[in-house]
């Protein structure tokens, strides 16, 4: 009992230091920037906020839907093909390298994500097909909204990292900001050049029954 | 190699990896009912000068009929095999129109991607028979110039292409360069001297003869043997492709066949037959598809023994296309330039032909696999080999068709 008091004491204290942190992205315009990921690196992050889980990415309309995906290293990815085509799904650069055809309706897991990195995906069979993942390792990640925000909850004291991410980003180096809990509320973080625009991941031939000549 | 030897090497080794790996094969094909009403002269398919597949006046017919065999050995290497059905009153017949075993590499980290095929197979040359079978999706007839392709410009040979793909690095564009080496179409140019350019849907099966129309000089033969080899001589095909995705496409080559033009053999000359091609396919404002084309080219056919010429014709054939979708209604109309140019000095061979072709295709979508289309097409030339044989020198010939479409 004697050892315990302290500890229970220590972290009641450490969670009244706990904090909410509100991330807002903008472009050097300074007009906000939705859909861009923000992630968080820290001293002694907890290691997973839930149990591992799959996210789906769909192929559907001969897109990857969503173009750009987010999630924690351990977690599993679940390719959808909802067209009634096949697609010949591929990542041949960064940290998990696959290749699998996908008939109309079929679904397929790829097994746990084990390493940070972007993913690249493509489609061998319709070239202009093109998605991301981006596999992160820490428990703190999320989307911008519409209005450029990002809110992190219950974050522990300490020393922070807020890195943003999307394939269309144009900055020189990595986009970083250092921040601490709980002295930090809300901070923004700027790019200093505008997002290329994003792949339209459309042929120029739409007919159902196309073959490679 | 010709086909049957490819047949009988391929065959007993796709059984082998079918019952081995679990090949998957997939059918696919098309039902092509129409019924044409046609203002014309007795068809070229006949080996008359009517510029149409049907005879003049009404036809009802199951005009044509393709099966489309897909086996996927891997996910990289598979095996093609088209066969096609003609039943529409003139030179009726069914085999196979393409054969070949295709290699699709994967891409490499930097975007390069390997491609070959190899067997009987088009020359990348058309920007619309892109469908199942070599069809198009925007008209019931082809083009002049891919009417052509279709007639006799097929080969057996190899094709390799090497693509680098704009999405590794973050790019909309992707480039790629191509060659094929072949053999077995020494005769090309043969058709396109003697009855000109044509607007048609007819592919030419792999083992069929072609009519001629009878002319006076003694060197033409009855039918011609598309697709020979008489020379042992490899032709080549290289081509040139941008795509910017969602934008457009365009694709440049040139093709020669190499050809010997003084080896004949029981009347199949080897003709030298080369030409340029442009296509280029772009989304316009509103929502419009513009497709063209533009060939031009010559070829040449010489005595054996004193090397004179016996055919030496230039020609050129382009047209511009526009077609807009709205729903499940697709308007496309197509207006069209074309042109032989006899350069010989043989009088009684007078190859000269000029002419113009406009077509209107609407087609309706009724669900994913029915199709109704409805063209209108329309076709002036002037011939003077046509008058000779009694014909009008200029003509105006018109068809109008309905076709039901079923594709799977």
């Amino acid at each position: 009992m004697r050892l315990l008091a302290p500890i229970l004491l220590s972290c009641l204290a450490l969670s009244c230091l706990a904090g909410d942190v509100s991330i807002r992205v903008k472009g050097p315009t300074g007009d906000v920037v939705s859909g861009v990921v923000v992630y968080l690196h820290g001293d002694d992050l907890p290691e997973r906020l839930a149990a591992p889980r799959a996210i789906t990415i769909h192929q559907q309309g001969k897109r990857f839907a969503p173009y750009l995906s987010v999630t924690q290293s351990g977690d599993e990815v679940v390719f959808t093909n909802r067209d009634d085509i096949t697609h010949h799904i591929y990542s041949v650069a960064g940290p998990k390298r696959f290749s699998f055809k996908l008939r109309a309706g079929e679904e397929r897991k790829v097994r746990p994500l084990s390493q940070a990195g972007v993913i690249p995906m493509g489609c061998n069979i319709h070239d202009w097909m093109s998605g991301y993942l981006l596999v992160v390792d820490t428990p703190y990640f999320g989307f911008t909204d519409s209005d450029g925000r990002v809110e992190f909850n219950d974050l522990a004291a300490g020393q922070y990292r807020a890195l943003v991410w999307h394939p269309q980003l144009q900055e020189a180096s990595d986009l970083a900001l250092d921040f601490r809990v709980p002295e930090t509320a809300a901070l923004e973080l700027h790019l200093s050049r505008p997002l290329a625009q994003l792949p339209v991941q459309k042929s120029v031939n739409d007919f159902d029954f196309l073959e490679e000549y | 190699m010709n086909i049957r030897q490819a047949v009988v090497i391929i065959l007993p080794w796709l059984f082998y990896l079918a019952a081995a790996h679990g090949v998957e094969h997939k059918l696919g094909g098309l039902l092509d009912l129409r019924f044409s009403v046609s203002d014309t002269l007795p068809s070229y398919l006949g080996g008359d000068y009517g510029k149409f597949q049907y005879a003049d006046g009404a036809t009802l017919a199951p005009a044509q009929a393709a099966l489309s065999y897909r086996g996927e050995l891997t996910d990289a290497v598979s095996v093609h095999l088209v066969g096609l059905g003609y039943f529409g009153g003139v030179r009726d017949g069914a085999g196979l129109s393409e054969a070949y075993l295709q290699y699709r590499g994967l891409p490499s980290a930097q975007g390069w991607r390997w491609q070959a095929r190899a067997g009987l197979l088009y020359p990348q040359v058309s920007m619309v028979n892109i469908q199942t079978a070599w069809t198009s999706p925007y008209t019931l007839d082809f083009d002049t110039i891919n009417s052509w392709i279709g007639e006799e410009v097929r080969h057996q040979g190899i094709d390799i292409a090497l693509t680098r793909l704009g999405n590794a690095h973050n790019s909309g564009h992707d480039f790629s360069a191509g060659m094929a080496v072949y053999r077995d179409n020494d005769p090309v140019g043969a058709m396109l001297s003697w009855h000109g350019w044509v607007l048609s849907s007819r592919q030419s099966l792999r083992h069929e003869t072609l009519p001629l129309p009878q002319l006076e000089p003694g060197f033409v033969p009855a039918a011609s043997d598309p697709f020979l080899e008489l020379d042992n001589r490899l032709g080549y095909h290289l081509r040139g492709q941008w795509h910017w995705h969602n934008h457009g496409k365009l694709l440049l080559g040139y093709y020669d066949n190499q050809a010997d033009p003084k080896v004949v053999e029981r009347g199949q000359w080897a003709w030298t037959t080369r030409f340029a091609h442009l296509g280029v396919h772009w989304q316009l404002p509103g929502n419009i598809d513009l497709v063209a084309q533009y060939l031009a080219g010559d070829t040449l056919m010489q005595s054996s023994r004193s090397g004179t010429d016996l055919v030496n014709n230039g020609y050129h054939s382009g047209f511009v296309m526009l077609s807009k979708k709205v729903a499940r209604h697709r308007l496309s109309a197509r207006l069209e330039e074309f042109a032989v140019v006899d350069r010989d000095s043989i009088a009684a061979d007078n190859n000269n032909e000029y002419g113009k072709a406009a077509t209107l295709n609407y087609s309706y979508r009724l669900n994913r696999h029915w199709f109704l289309h409805s063209e209108y097409s329309w076709m002036e030339s002037r011939r003077p080999a046509r008058a000779a044989a009694g014909h009008s020198l200029n003509l105006t010939e018109q068809q109008w068709q309905l076709g039901v479409r079923f594709l799977f």
